[in-house]
């Protein structure tokens, strides 16, 4: 089951092509990941799926039906450039915000009552966001976005502008929506926190898409063959001279009669193989395929193919 | 359609229990109260120390005939003035002393003098002016052998009726109630375009620099934030307008009862009084005010007043949210700010103008055009406007903002998203057809 499905979506300000064609797939109850540098076009489609713009062709299906108004209020979302009003109380502002989402205002006290406990900050509901500190304030900025207990959360560059501890929090609280059966989009230009807790992904370049797929099946599609060992009690020299089906990158005796080696083969050689050819050497202390990490494939996509 | 109403809800709410806005919607009125009630209070109990003015009179014509009064005394010395003057600048010595020559001719009273310590006031000036004027004109009476009463039935005053012969029938016209109330509606119509249009400015302008916006319009079309933020803000204005014609009332009344002569005062005065038809004069002129007053039709211009005031504000408001939205930098925003307000500046110069030609084809086509007739339409409605215009002027001025309100619609909502980009007219215009 999708929980949004984006097909050929385009739009245009002005001259700059914001967004050509883009279609995604976010599975539902999984962490999807929104992947590309700025300027890419990642805002744009958030912004189109949170209704805050229309697309200029294309739709959005939500659980399989196009997305209408009332939608969102099953979608909670936290932009990139985000912010409270500064005089407002922090109970009164989170309640207000809570309101505009659709809730009652006795739903929205309790959902407020609740997280205040989580975070354990009772005591912050008459103070001003003005008297919080910079960190306090990410904290009620995360419950605004959650506290209509949203079916879909979409953050926008979540770790950029939050303290550590503060990253931490989100993070935790993204996995256990999705233990609850959430689904969490993140849009990030931050390869690594993509592997950390994306299920799925899709890399967006220049206003088109690059890749989508399950984060585990594009590293192995994207995989070149490399692998990693350390091999002790070698003897005799190892067989790694150069030939069209092996290439040595890296090696190292770590200590005599142990080597830590790094190398890549041919497509057409299988990791048995591999094996094979290693194992009468000496007894294989590490072996591991190397799959290209989410910043290896997006630079392979993206700085060396730079007009695609 | 409710939430619209949360944003304004939240938009009057916040400012109406702000404590500043209490203070000065409370005190406003009474401040403006005091600020009239001030000068009279003075006179009345800080201008108790009277002025003593010694008299040397030479010609004995003038002495012992000038009134005193609580502001001036008059005391007659029989020293010479010479003798008075080295006296001077003693610490009880005289400080005005009042010269009158040996030769004083009545039919031609120059050379006399009034010397003082230190600079003397208009007012005191003129007031012994007159004393010496009214005793030497009764001299001159006395000298030529007239009927006095025969000279008082030549005080000649003038005042015109002025009446208006209209279809409905005559009606009583006072010019001046209806200048004065021209002025005043115009200078207020501009006063309440500005400050509350000013509060959607600064109320976008704090959206856009907090980085809520964003969150807010993913809950809610940026059109409705838009308008929940100006109708929310129209209602603190109608509030705060509602609140201050009730308190100028109270006010008003107040004052007026403190402050009415009580019966001795009026006695008083006119003991005093040395022309009794200038005294009856006076009291023509204030019971002219009351009357001209009465002459205004007050409810229909105060209705015309909330009109113009809603039509106006929610014209230019939606302006100045849309440049708000658009633009990030405070100089930025003057920039886009005076070619808006233009019109409005334009027509509150042309106040003058507009009050001496209330039937001008100028004057008529500025009171139909939306960016100027809330404005000016106000100032001409005390010189009975024909309902021919008043309509053509409405429908325009409703028909206008919703334009303005459409076209600020779609510049704000592309506006308030756009971070840390220098706007020109041309982009400005792009929005509208995005």
């Amino acid at each position: 089951m999708n929980i949004i499905e984006a097909h050929n979506i385009s739009k245009t300000y002005a001259k700059h092509k914001a967004l050509q064609d883009v279609s995604i797939t976010v599975p539902a109850q999984s962490v999807y990941g929104l992947l590309g540098p700025n300027g890419a076009g990642k805002t744009t489609l958030i912004r189109i799926i949170t209704q805050i713009i229309g697309p200029d062709s294309g739709e959005i299906l939500l659980n399989g039906k196009p997305i209408k108004r009332s939608d969102i209020a099953h979608i909670g979302y936290m932009p990139e450039e985000r912010g409270l009003y500064r005089k407002m109380k922090v109970g009164e502002q989170i309640l207000y915000l809570a309101q505009l989402k659709g809730l009652s205002k006795a739903d929205a006290l309790k959902n407020i009552k609740w997280w205040f406990d989580v975070f354990g900050i009772m005591d912050w509901w008459n103070k001003k966001v003005e008297e919080l500190s910079k960190g306090m304030q990410q904290k009620i900025q995360f419950i605004a976005t959650v506290i209509h207990n949203p079916e879909l959360l979409i953050l926008d560059e979540p770790f950029t502008g939050f303290d550590p501890v503060n990253s931490e929090i989100i993070k935790t609280q993204i996995l256990r929506m999705k233990a609850e059966g959430k689904t969490i989009i993140l849009s990030t230009h931050r390869m690594e926190s993509v592997e950390e807790l994306c299920d799925n992904f899709s890399l967006i370049n220049k206003s088109k898409k690059v890749v989508e797929g399950k984060v585990d099946d594009v590293r192995q599609s994207y995989k070149d063959h490399s692998y990693e060992i350390i091999i002790s009690g070698v003897k005799e020299t190892l067989p790694v001279a150069e030939n069209p089906d092996f290439h040595l990158l890296e090696m190292q005796e770590t200590k005599p009669g142990t080597h830590h080696l790094k190398f890549k083969v041919g497509d057409a050689v299988t990791t048995n193989e591999v094996v094979k050819k290693f194992l009468p050497y000496g007894e294989l202390a590490l072996f591991k395929e190397i799959l290209p990490s989410i910043n290896d494939i997006f630079i392979h996509l993206v700085k060396d193919h730079p007009n695609e | 359609m409710s939430k619209i109403l949360l944003i304004i809800q939240r938009e009057y709410f916040t400012r109406v229990r702000n404590k500043t806005f209490i203070l000065l919607t409370l005190f406003a009125p009474v401040l403006y109260g005091l600020l009239i009630a001030l000068p009279i209070l003075a006179s009345r109990f800080i201008g108790q120390d009277a002025r003593v003015i010694d008299v040397v009179d030479e010609s004995n014509k003038i002495a012992y005939h000038l009134p005193d009064n609580g502001d001036v005394v008059f005391q007659y010395s029989k020293e010479s003035f010479e003798s008075l003057k080295s006296k001077m600048h003693d610490k009880e010595g005289p400080q005005l002393i009042l010269h009158i020559p040996k030769d004083l001719n009545i039919f031609k009273p120059d050379g006399i003098n009034l010397l003082a310590r230190k600079n003397v006031s208009v007012g005191v000036s003129s007031h012994i002016e007159g004393l010496l004027s009214d005793r030497i004109r009764q001299l001159k009476i006395e000298t030529l052998k007239l009927d006095a009463n025969l000279v008082d039935s030549l005080e000649t005053s003038v005042a015109i009726n002025i009446r208006e012969n209209t279809l409905s029938g005559e009606k009583e016209r006072s010019s001046a109630a209806a200048s004065g109330a021209s002025a005043a509606g115009g200078i207020l119509i501009y006063m309440f375009i500005f400050l509350y249009g000013g509060l959607v400015l600064r109320g976008v302008q704090e959206e856009k620099q907090n980085r809520i916006v964003e969150i807010i319009v993913s809950s809610i079309k940026p059109f409705q934030l838009m308008m929940g933020k100006i109708l929310g803000i129209a209602l603190v204005g109608l509030t705060q307008f509602v609140v201050w014609i009730l308190l100028t009332l109270v006010v008003v009344t107040a004052i007026g009862a403190a402050f009415a002569p009580s019966p001795e005062e009026i006695m008083a005065t006119q003991k005093f009084a040395m022309n009794g038809a200038a005294q009856m004069q006076n009291a023509g002129g204030f019971d002219k005010i009351t009357s001209a007053l009465g002459t205004l039709n007050l409810p229909f211009i105060l209705g015309m007043f909330m009109f113009y005031f809603l039509g106006g504000y929610l014209l230019y408001s939606s302006m100045f949210a849309a440049v708000a939205a658009a633009v990030d930098s405070q100089s930025d925003l003057y920039q886009f700010m005076f070619p808006i307000s233009l019109p409005i500046v334009f027509s509150i110069s042309m106040i003058g103008y507009i009050m001496e030609n209330p039937d001008s084809n100028f004057t008529f086509w500025l009171s139909i055009i939306p960016f100027t007739s809330p404005v000016v339409m106000m100032a001409r409605l005390p010189f009975d406007v024909p309902t021919s215009h008043l309509l053509l002027s409405g429908i325009l001025l409703i028909l206008g903002f919703i334009a303005t309100t459409w076209m600020a619609g779609k510049i704000y909502r592309t506006g308030i998203l756009m971070y840390g980009k220098k706007i020109t007219y041309k982009e400005l215009v792009k929005w509208l057809f995005y």
